[in-house]
């Protein structure tokens, strides 16, 4: 309970202080911009909250102590930095990697540190299509990667404790085309140093229009040439029920209670058949067919 | 087989046990005969049953039963005694009054026995409340030997905090209760009467928690709370028990919410997961056990004896367990007994009364829950603290079988006032992160008004789950008057206005105890009275006052619990809506939260032909019944009926001048109005995360999509002579009871609120036209019946390619009348242009039926251009300004026509 508060806490006030940032215009950096300042939490994997004593935040050769309170930092780091270093008492040291510091009041979240590192992995995957996304950016405990070709991350050095707040932390996964998702790795621990949060699944933005009306019995009709504007007849126990016509991309769909049923395809001298049981309503069952004299 | 053996030794030996132990008192051997046996019958059945017994205990090699005893830790202690005397007792359908009393044996050894003092305390528990366990629950169903085992060491954790459990069979024959080791003796207590009386029913079990558990709860509450049954024990640490685990106290009405149905309360696989770090009580189980018992509890408060005449007439109709319909209707048999005047509860019907108790729905339903139960905080109250309130979100899905998961997510919460304004609290109140299921807020509402209470609506979104509760800050303790009040509330549906004012009274018995003023929708007193304290049914109204006159506008009977009172008066808040179907495909919307969770019910029809769909922008694919969720409020459904229909759907509606919301998720969401009237987009506000309200129109090509879409259904199926399919048309409004889909741009999600026309206007913004529009040209075609449109337009802001902000793709029909501008591979519904002197545009018309007559009317709407000309498939331009018209009879499913515009 303290633990997830205590991160509630740190998460709002990151935002009430980003929110501040937004108005507040810079001005800090120094005279020829050569430093920006850049602003972050520090936060321990086993309270959920600031460490005690305070951590050292260095950014090349800035470096400064993160608030006894909140683990709050602000620091004007040198132009084009991208690594942090952490360094704590209890924990000794964690680096994290950033995106170069280039933009005036750049928030680098919270900086997770404890008393072990794991690495976690995971694969980020298309929503829809379940297709692997490639060079998808992972965020998670402060540090971050990129996804490799076949959608897989693996992100080292992520603060760990058993009985802390690792579980609480929320991870981030965005790419192009893609509204960002989140995931936690809430229930699990490491095997070997690491923790596979499994599938992260991103849900496209590029989705332009409405989805088509649903349907549960579907399927692709060839050739292709012929196919389109053949007739599909739907019976159940000898009846007919439902027709439908097969559309230029050589589908047709059907939307039906549980039950077992024929399909009967006919176009000109073409025709096909197939037989498709439903055990429930929601079951979606594909039957492709192929039309022959 | 090898179980059976053991088991049967082991019933053996528990009843040597037994009986050795019982030797000092009297030696008995238990014989169950048929009720109706003759005596001659029945005398055999005794010498049979006693030759038996001693034909076993002959079979017992004394080194083995040395063995047994030693392990039972009775080692010298017990001395096997063949039985000297025999109690017969009838036995098959027995009814209550032949159950008899339950034998609780405890192993005094190994890893199932108590320590002696725990064992002996709770063999007092029961020998002290029996006769009011008797009393409120009736016998036993079943007598006879109950094992009592310590599972301390292995209960799962939900079932500790439930209070232990009951197995009618062990595995091995054995009843058994299975009960935890409790520091705290008043908890031990409550708990072991509930597990007791879990016992009692014997074999003769209900299939669902909400009458198994939720009955045996309001029964411990009554017994715990009769000091004859629990002397010695602290009467507040046994109230304080009660009131962390069997019952919700004040807050019944505003825990009152759909995502409690379930058929059992601890779901199958969380059952022995260990609670989850952080601060989660591990899913809603917990809050189901409560409000089970609450909900029976109002039952008993009106019936004393309501539960006791339900179990024995259950226990002679057991087949009736998993009847649901059966059981209501025992319900409503056991009022007309109990009280023939009027057999209703809090003023309705035992139907009516139970289809309002959302615990009380077995049925299993599954996809995304949420529930947001709020507490007021009353106790070190401080500075400026005015309206201090809890929130704590639980959010999981069900799936199939009742296995729950416990989800993560992210909820920005949204407050409005009584005026529907949005309040800020302050930063730390403005999220709710969702980790295992478990989240909460405790946000204080500020003084707005010099002290006088208000009304909160609070959303709580997550996903395109929404729940609305409504609390009263300043109306229960604040800190400048700290002493809680005990009846507080909130009204909705009511018209303030000059000169008009409104107060809330509570009667008991016909006499008034308590009044309080309703101001922005809230009300708050202090009654303080015995008899205002203690669980009676009460009788609240609110009474409007103008002038002279005043009139009772509503009134509601409320079971009250023991101590305060919460409650959510929602005038006109409830509602029959009626829904009209057509045979075959249509895209719905329920304006009406339907309190039937079974989406079959709802449509009348059965569960195999029942054919529902949302679409769930998370997977990219439609949720498909029985997978989908239960209808709900906001929400568009497609659905498919065999034949017209008109669903006359009984449930909660938002109250007259309420606005209500509606949640977004990432995406294309199948929505509807939540109201029972037509709303223009100008009266619906877009929330997104932290940020302020903003118009429909400033929301589109921002957090929403440019256009948003109704369906259209297509021509008749040939075969089924209803249609199957359809395409979708732009929509400008929000209709009641139809279905829309929105696209939310927000990977955060957004929320709607609707606006009625009667709500406050304060936030109400006009809509403003589409931006920039240089020029606009509206093409519209009709016939067979059915109509489609599009737009054609140019402006200075668009580019050649797709722009979000301002074009609007086309959405894929499924065999539906359409009309969209072709542009390259792709269709729109509105195809903006960067503005020109001139453009041509390709519209093509879909879904045609061959020979039919159709009509397309292009008009502008902004700006005339100097000459627009339209040609149907390469024919003869016609050239118009203003308004142009051409017609044609189709010859085949699909033509194209060509727009030419010079400016």
């Amino acid at each position: 309970m303290t633990s997830a508060r205590s991160l509630l806490f740190v998460l709002i006030a990151l935002l009430a202080l980003a929110l501040a940032g937004c108005g507040g215009g810079g001005g800090s950096g120094s005279p020829g911009g050569q430093t920006v300042r850049v602003t972050g939490y520090v936060v321990s994997v086993e309270s959920g909250g600031a460490i005690a004593p305070r951590p050292t935040v260095q950014i090349g050769s800035a470096s400064v102590q993160a608030d006894v309170n909140d683990g709050s930092f602000a620091i004007d780091a040198p132009k084009g930095s991208t690594e942090v270093l952490v360094t704590t008492e209890a924990y000794g040291t964690f680096r994290f990697t950033v995106p170069p510091l280039v933009e005036e009041g750049t928030d680098l979240g919270v900086l997770w540190v404890g008393p072990q590192k794991v690495t976690v992995t995971g694969t980020v995957v298309d929503a829809t299509s379940n297709a692997r996304i490639p060079g998808a950016t992972v965020l998670f405990g402060g540090q971050r990667t990129t996804a490799n070709a076949q959608g897989e991350f693996t992100i080292p050095n992520v603060a760990y404790a058993p009985n802390g707040a690792f579980g609480s932390i929320q991870g981030t996964a965005r790419a192009n085309g893609y509204f960002a998702g989140s995931f936690t790795a809430e229930g699990l621990t490491p095997s070997g140093g690491r923790v596979d949060v499994g599938t992260v699944l991103l849900t496209p933005v590029g989705d332009d229009t409405p989805p088509p009306g649903p349907y549960n019995i579907w399927g692709r009709v060839t050739p292709a040439a012929d196919a389109p504007g053949a007739t599909v007849v739907l019976s159940e126990g000898g009846n007919a029920i439902r027709q439908t016509t097969v559309g230029q991309d050589g589908r047709y769909f059907f939307w039906v209670p549980a039950g077992t049923y024929t399909l009967s395809f006919t176009k000109g001298n073409l025709s096909a058949g197939a037989t498709v049981s439903l055990t429930d309503s929601n079951q979606v069952v594909q039957k492709d067919v192929t039309l022959s004299p | 087989m090898r179980a059976t053996v053991k088991g049967t030794l082991r019933a053996l030996f528990a009843l040597i046990v037994t009986t050795g132990v019982a030797a000092a008192q009297s030696n008995v051997l238990r014989i169950d005969v048929e009720a109706t046996r003759s005596r001659d019958s029945v005398a055999g059945t005794v010498d049979e049953a006693v030759l038996k017994f001693a034909r076993r205990t002959e079979a017992l090699t004394g080194g083995y039963r040395a063995t047994r005893l030693r392990n039972l830790g009775m080692e010298g202690a017990a001395v096997l005694l063949p039985p000297v005397r025999v109690e017969i007792r009838p036995s098959g359908t027995r009814s209550v009054a032949q159950g008899g009393d339950l034998v609780l044996v405890f192993d005094n050894t190994g890893e199932r026995a108590f320590p002696e003092s725990y064992r002996v305390f709770l063999e007092t528990v029961f020998t002290n409340a029996k006769a009011t366990m008797n009393l409120v629950f009736g016998a036993p169903a079943l007598g006879g030997e109950v094992r009592v085992a310590n599972y301390d060491a292995d209960i799962g954790d939900r079932d500790a905090v439930a209070g232990g459990y009951y197995l009618p069979d062990n595995g091995s024959g054995e009843r058994e209760i299975r009960f935890p080791v409790y520091q705290n003796p008043e908890t031990a207590a409550v708990n072991f009467i509930h597990t007791l009386l879990l016992a009692y029913q014997g074999n003769k079990t209900y299939a669902f928690d909400a009458f198994q558990e939720g009955l045996v709860r309001a029964a411990t509450m009554k017994i715990a709370r009769t000091p004859a049954a629990m002397p010695g024990l602290d009467r507040d640490q046994i109230e304080a028990t009660l009131a962390s685990t069997y019952e919700i106290g004040p807050w019944y009405d505003w825990n009152n919410q759909p995502s409690l149905a379930a058929r059992q309360f601890i779901a199958p696989n969380l059952r022995n997961l260990p609670l989850p770090a952080g601060g989660s009580i591990g899913g809603l189980y917990l809050l189901r056990f409560m409000m089970a018992g609450s909900a029976w509890e109002k039952v008993l408060i009106e019936y004393p004896n309501f539960i006791r005449e339900f179990n024995e007439r259950f226990y002679q109709q057991p087949t009736l367990r998993n009847n649901v319909p059966g059981l209501v209707a025992l319900g409503q048999n056991v009022l007309n007994a109990l009280r023939p005047a009027n057999p209703q509860v809090e003023g309705r019907t035992f139907a009516d009364w139970y289809r309002h108790q959302y615990v009380l729905d077995t049925h299993l339903t599954r996809g995304l829950k949420l529930h947001v139960s709020p507490q007021p905080i009353v106790f070190g109250l401080g500075g400026a603290d005015f309206g201090v309130f809890d929130f704590q979100t639980t959010f999981f899905s069900t799936e199939e079988g009742g296995r729950e998961q416990l989800l993560t997510g992210t909820s920005y919460p949204i407050f409005w006032n009584s005026t529907f304004d949005r309040l800020f609290p302050s930063a730390q109140d403005e999220r709710i992160d969702i980790v295992a299921s478990y989240g909460s807020v405790t946000p204080n509402f500020p003084d707005e008004n010099a002290g006088i209470p208000y009304r909160v609506a609070a959303d709580i979104p997550v996903l395109d789950e929404l729940v609305r509760v409504h609390v009263p800050a300043g109306a229960v303790a604040t800190a400048t008057k700290p002493t809680p009040n005990d009846l507080y509330g909130t009204v909705e549906g009511i018209f303030p206005a000059v000169g008009v004012s409104y107060l809330v009274r509570a009667l008991v018995g016909g006499n008034v105890l308590g009044t309080a003023p309703v101001t922005d929708g809230a009300f708050g007193v202090r009654i303080g009275t015995a008899l205002w304290r203690s669980a009676q049914p009460v009788l609240l109204e609110v009474q409007r006052t103008s002038g002279t006159t005043t009139t009772t506008v509503y009134s509601r009977r409320v079971n009250k619990a023991p101590g305060s009172l919460a409650v959510d008066l929602r005038i006109g808040g409830e509602a029959t809506v009626q829904i009209s179907l057509l045979k075959g495909i249509n895209m719905t919307g329920f304006p009406v939260d339907p309190f039937s969770q079974w989406n079959p019910d709802v449509m009348n029809l059965a569960a195999s032909e029942t054919l529902a769909a949302r679409w769930n922008p998370s997977i990219g694919k439609y949720n498909l019944f029985p997978d989908l969720e239960p209808f709900q409020i906001g929400h568009g459904y497609f659905v498919r009926v065999p034949s017209n229909r008109t669903l006359g759907v009984d449930g909660y509606v938002a109250p007259p001048n309420t606005p209500w919301s509606v949640s977004l998720k990432p995406g294309w969401n199948l929505v509807a109005s939540p109201l029972r009237s037509s709303i223009s987009t100008d009266r619906v506000l877009v929330v997104k995360g932290t940020g302020f309200p903003v118009t429909f129109a400033e929301a589109e090509g921002v957090e929403l999509g440019t256009d948003f879409f109704h369906f259209v259904r297509g021509g008749n199926d040939p075969v089924s002579g209803a249609p199957e399919t359809g395409s979708y048309s732009p929509a400008s409004q929000f209709e009641p009871s139809r279905g829309y889909f929105v696209r939310c741009l927000a990977p955060e999600g957004a929320t709607l609120t609707f606006f009625p026309t009667d709500a406050p206007p304060t936030q109400a913004r006009a809509s403003a036209a589409p931006a920039g529009h240089a020029w606009r040209l509206r093409v519209q075609a009709t016939g067979g019946g059915r109509s489609t449109q599009s737009v054609l337009a140019m402006s200075a802001t668009a580019t050649g390619g797709f722009d979000p902000a301002e074009d609007s793709p086309l959405p894929p029909g499924i065999g539906g009348f359409q009309i969209g501008s072709q542009v390259n591979a792709s269709r729109y519904f509105r195809d903006v242009r960067r503005t020109s002197a001139g453009d041509t545009y390709t519209v093509v018309l879909d879904g045609l039926a061959v020979g039919a007559a159709y009509t397309v009317t292009l008009t502008e709407e902004k700006a005339r251009a100097r000459q627009v000309s339209v040609s149907r498939d390469g024919g003869r331009a016609v050239g118009f300004t203003g308004v142009g018209r051409i017609t044609f009879v189709a010859e085949s499913p699909s033509t194209t026509m060509t727009v030419k515009v010079v400016r």
